[in-house]
């Protein structure tokens, strides 16, 4: 009998989470409450997300495959563009200048037949180029100016005249002057 | 917020078996009679924020939680397919957006508890636990309050999660699984397992 009376003193784990039901807010709490969720109910009623917000919300709830794909091929589309174009950028044009630009660099240059032409998106262009610096370091191109034109004869052993040009230099910067 | 259902509130003793009113409540709602949802919230918001809270240990951080809750579920309600009943939806919606409250929340942690509603606890409880700690009732109740949640904040948030569900709030194994979206088998080991972690930390009430 006394060790029953022991038993019912002890109290199990389930009785002491079962206190944690008694820790009720009051009313104030509740009115308090009410009002602020009327007040946000009706903000998120008549306040809509901007489409960047809903497009940023879809992308972060079922999206992330997609983006993650997407992003994949942007990577490998501009990796990809960066290296067939890496002639092109060779080419940059940064500053018109007037004809008698070229006409000085023609009278540097000499005659000279390159294995192909100089060529922006595969086409030969008719232009003057001045080297202003080079990957292939300045022994090569960097500081030196030179000259294409159009093939005269439409195909791959159309000449240029050039200052110490080869076609495989690549990497460069430069201007592009007009002819 | 009107208290409209203020008394539809107090009488709810199990949700799953309001899923017929919940529903006429919702197409009612989905209908265009926004001061419907008014009543789900009345009917459901005292369950919810017993959950956010037993689960965070802070009153204010709760009530936000607990908002944010019945706004994502008045966002949402036309997402709301029925396959489920909707008060294990919207605890899904509570518990998910506490849990990732508690993650982003991790290192920064305070506590603010409710007041203790005394009459609430059972004489012999109340005996048993002054006896046991040969103190006041007053103190004794402010400093097992304070233990309790100390406990319970002790676990980590998904076991956290499982004994609030199963010993506050009376959900079954099954109710839970639905709601966590696990099994009833993870379900019970989880009960298990945070039920001794939580006898260790409460020994010296419990032995």
């Amino acid at each position: 009998m006394r060790e029953n009376e022991e038993d019912k003193k002890t109290p199990t784990l389930e009785e002491l989470l079962r206190l944690k039901k008694e820790e009720r807010p009051g009313a104030d709490f509740w009115r308090q409450f009410d009002r602020d969720l009327e007040k946000k109910i009706v903000q998120s009623v008549v306040h809509r997300d901007s489409w960047t917000q809903a497009f940023l919300q879809w992308i972060y709830l079922r999206g992330r495959p997609l983006t993650a794909g997407l992003c994949f091929i942007a990577v490998g589309y501009f990796f990809l563009s960066s290296q067939q174009n890496l002639p092109n950028e060779v080419m940059l044009v940064s500053e018109v200048r007037p004809a008698v630009a070229a006409t000085e660099a023609l009278d540097k240059v000499n005659s000279w037949t390159a294995a192909a032409a100089p060529q922006i998106n595969g086409t030969n262009q008719d232009y003057v180029i001045e080297v202003l610096s080079s990957g292939a370091g300045s022994s090569s191109g960097a500081g030196r100016t030179w000259m294409g034109t159009m093939s005269e004869n439409g195909d791959a052993s159309a000449y240029y005249v050039a200052d110490q040009l080869s076609s495989s230099d690549l990497g460069w910067s430069g201007e592009r002057l007009p002819f | 917020m009107s208290d409209i259902s203020t008394n539809a509130a107090a009488s709810v003793s199990k949700p799953a078996g309001l899923a017929d009113s919940d529903a006429r409540l919702i197409e009612s709602v989905r209908s265009g009679n926004i001061a419907a949802f008014d009543l789900l919230v009345n009917k459901y918001k005292q369950r919810i924020f017993a959950i956010v809270y037993n689960m965070t240990s802070n009153r204010e951080d709760a009530a936000d939680l607990t908002q944010d809750c019945f706004i994502k579920a008045f966002r949402s309600l036309d997402r709301f397919k029925g396959r489920s009943h909707f008060f294990t939806w919207l605890y899904r919606i509570a518990v998910n957006g506490t849990l990732s409250h508690l993650k982003r929340n991790r290192y920064r942690r305070f506590f603010s508890f409710e007041s203790l509603n005394e009459d609430g606890i059972s004489p012999d409880l109340a005996e048993a636990l002054s006896s046991k700690m040969q103190t006041d009732r007053p103190l004794m109740l402010s400093e097992l309050q304070e233990k309790l949640n100390e406990a319970l904040q002790s676990l980590s948030p998904k076991h956290r999660t499982v004994v609030v569900l199963f010993e506050i709030e009376g959900l079954s194994h099954e109710e839970i699984s639905e709601v966590l979206r696990t099994s009833v088998g993870t379900v019970r080991s989880r009960l298990h397992y945070a039920k001794r972690e939580l006898q260790a930390a409460l020994h010296s009430y419990l032995d």
